[in-house]
């Protein structure tokens, strides 16, 4: 059996296929860009590539993401929310807080010991602080998205950064090249200014332990370390962030209980 | 479960009652005929009925603005003429409306200028300023009924007297005004009515308790309650609830529930998102949830705890004055929430959080915080706006809906397995 969660997200549209093990055989992701049904195909081919199989192979495909409703290729939905708590009680067992940092959303849900929601909150219509900023910030600082994913929080002087919209956060930036800062310490400061707009969002439901982060921006070490400082909390996180919400999507497609 | 299609005969007596309302404004003002501009937070109608006036209610005609979907030219209108964009929609919709290009007109009738103003001032200092805008624009006296916030579980005896003191001054004001003498045995009268059609109102709304219910007290209740608003005490009003009921008990006779079955029942805490309200409706009806009580339609207009009756007069209007929801301290609001979600056995509550009304909206993420992290009721917070739709977003809104939803399912699935006591 083989079960395959699609998450179209605004910025990017990730794929995930699972055996009936939920061992994980192949991953996809691409930009969303306008059309989504084509982004679905292009991450779901890149998938089925890496797990070596057919779209025929596929017992079945679950949508989530802003985009769910537009790919004719599933056979059932579910929110992202859902996902990433069904993803992360699979990768990090003792999840109990998740922060998920999306590209223009991010919710802090608190889960129980079986991944079901128990509350959850999201960030209100303006997506300050969100991934959109930092798919902007590779052009504004002159560095690719790579080197800023690895750097150190601890290695940088963190310069302090007020404004969560990125409009004008932008410009404090540029104030701040003007004046000779260090591009790391300017981007020590974005790290921790996108983190709080997490943290507070985790006050709200309240922070349990384990605090798993998922979502494209948790992909980013030094946001990561600065929201496990701001929270005083361990945080899970990795570089297969990215994927949780796929994952979940992939798992809830194995179970026949829920109807969504 | 039944999927009976069934004319929604309140609703059409409810619109008709609207139209006529607009249209006897639009046919201009007759004879010797005063016009009073009202606001419905702790509105007293009744003493001005007693002289005759023609009543009319600017929160009103936002509200059905919105409804009718013009409420976003008007709202540019009113930010041209300054207003900025935080400031409360139904303001900017209102001058927009009456200061603007339109000069009053709307496409459901004209509204003719105020010759009196009125306001209620109990919990939203918005009121205030509005009022006066528009007593600039019409160079008409523009009164201020203070009326201190509840800051106890009940209003004092001394703030009672305050307010009753304040109404009782404005006699001489509507005589002059009106040019016609108080008629203390009138304005009981009209009172009666108004206890009357205040005690069918809330026998209407009991029947969320119903399982399932009958109708939905939120999307439905809130085309039901305009005459309670713009008709309170007259006959009209108060033969619309009777045949409302009449009307609601051939429902429950025939098994009818409004979205065919009813899956999940909800407590609504604030005003709808006006212009999208279908839209919003759906949003829940997917899912089969029922609005089977809310906060909204259960206070407007129509006090809850009232102390006096029609026959001591100046203490019952004092008494609708004090006792508006939006006048109350967040705890009595907190704490009437939850004897609602006991009384009605809802499965989470949702609240409807406006950005441009700040006053009613401060202090309702603490309740859901209290009410979903200390009670243990399932609570969805969500955001837009009562008159501008431009704070409307429809993917984010079906998302959180979506969410919030799944979460309850899983937990009912789980509390039918035993696994959850609550
Ligand atoms: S701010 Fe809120 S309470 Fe005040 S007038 Fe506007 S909608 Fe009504």
């Amino acid at each position: 059996m083989l079960s395959c969660g699609l998450d179209i997200g605004t910025a990017q549209t990730k794929c995930v296929i699972i055996d009936g093990n939920k061992i994980v055989q192949g991953r996809g992701i691409v930009h969303s860009g306008a059309n989504l049904a084509r982004a679905s195909r292009h991450a779901l081919k890149e998938a089925l590539t890496e797990a070596d199989c057919e779209e025929y192979d596929l017992t079945i495909v679950t949508g989530t993401g802003y985009g769910r409703a537009a790919i004719p290729l599933s056979h059932k939905s579910a929110t992202e929310t859902s996902c990433h708590a069904i993803g992360s009680i699979y990768r990090y067992p003792g999840s109990r807080t998740i922060l998920d940092m999306g590209g223009q959303d991010m919710s802090a849900i608190r889960i129980d010991e079986t991944g079901a929601v128990l509350d959850f909150a999201m960030n209100d219509k303006c997506s300050a602080g969100s991934g959109r900023f930092l798919e902007a910030l590779p052009d504004i600082v002159g560095m690719p998205f790579e080197e800023i994913r690895t750097i150190e929080l601890e290695k940088t002087e963190p310069l302090r950064i007020t404004n969560a919209c990125s409009v004008f956060a932008e410009q404090e930036i540029i104030n701040y090249f003007e004046h000779g800062e260090m591009v790391e310490n300017i981007l020590g400061g974005v790290f921790i200014s996108l983190a709080r707009r997490g943290a507070s969002l985790l006050n709200r439901v309240g922070i349990e332990d384990e605090v798993t982060f998922t979502g494209g921006v948790s992909q980013v070490k030094g946001i990561a370390r600065a929201l496990s400082d701001l929270i005083e909390h361990d945080v899970n996180a990795g570089i297969d962030g990215v994927y949780i919400g796929a994952l979940g999507a992939a798992i809830l497609g194995l179970k026949g209980s829920h109807n969504w | 479960m039944n999927k009976i299609a069934m004319e929604d005969k309140a609703r059409t007596a409810s619109r008709e009652l609207i139209q006529r309302h607009y249209l006897e404004l639009d046919a201009g003002v007759s004879g010797d005929r005063k016009v009073v501009y009202l606001f419905t937070s702790g509105l007293i109608s009744e003493l001005f009925r007693s002289f005759d006036f023609i009543v009319t209610y600017p929160e009103m005609t936002a509200i059905h603005s919105s409804r009718r979907n013009v409420s976003v030219d008007l709202i540019h209108d009113g930010e041209e003429l300054g207003y900025a964009s935080h400031i409360c929609a139904y303001v900017k919709c209102d001058l927009g409306l009456m200061a603007g290009p339109r000069k009053g007109q709307t496409p459901f009738g004209k509204i003719p200028p105020p010759d009196l103003i009125v306001i209620t001032h109990g919990g939203c200092s918005t009121y205030i300023k509005w009022a006066e805008a528009l007593g600039n624009e019409f160079k008409c006296p523009v009164k201020i009924i203070d009326v201190p916030f509840v800051r106890e579980d009940r209003q004092t005896d001394f703030d009672h007297v305050y307010v009753r003191g304040q109404i009782e001054e404005l006699i001489p004001v509507c005589e002059e005004l009106s040019g016609r003498k108080f008629d203390e045995d009138k304005l009981k009268e009209i009172l009666k009515l108004t206890s009357e059609t205040i005690e069918l109102w809330k026998k209407l709304l009991e029947y969320g308790k119903l399982k399932p219910s009958p109708f939905d007290t939120y999307f439905e209740g809130v085309t039901y309650m305009a005459p309670m608003t713009i008709l309170r005490g007259t006959e009209e009003a108060r033969d619309y609830y009777q045949s409302a009921i009449d009307y609601i008990w051939h429902r429950i006779k025939t098994g009818y529930t409004p979205y065919g079955k009813e899956d999940f029942r909800l407590l609504f805490e604030g005003t709808p998102p006006w212009p999208r309200i279908r839209e919003f409706q759906q949003m829940f009806s997917r899912w089969y949830a029922v609005g089977v009580t809310n906060t909204y339609v259960r206070t407007v207009c129509a006090a809850v705890n009232l102390k006096f009756g029609p026959d001591k007069p100046f203490d019952f209007l004092a008494s609708l004055a004090s006792q508006s929801y939006y006048n109350w301290n967040l705890g009595k609001r907190r704490g009437f929430m939850l004897d609602l979600a006991r009384d009605y056995e809802v499965d989470g509550i949702v609240i409807h959080s406006a950005k441009s009304c700040r006053p009613f909206s401060i202090g309702q993420l603490d309740m859901r915080n209290y009410f979903a992290r200390e009670a243990d009721i399932p609570t969805l917070y969500l955001d837009s706006d009562i008159a501008d739709p431009r704070y409307f977003s429809s993917a984010r809104m079906q998302n959180r809906i979506d969410t919030f939803f799944e979460a309850l399912t899983h937990r009912k699935e789980r509390r039918s397995k035993g696994e959850l006591k609550t």
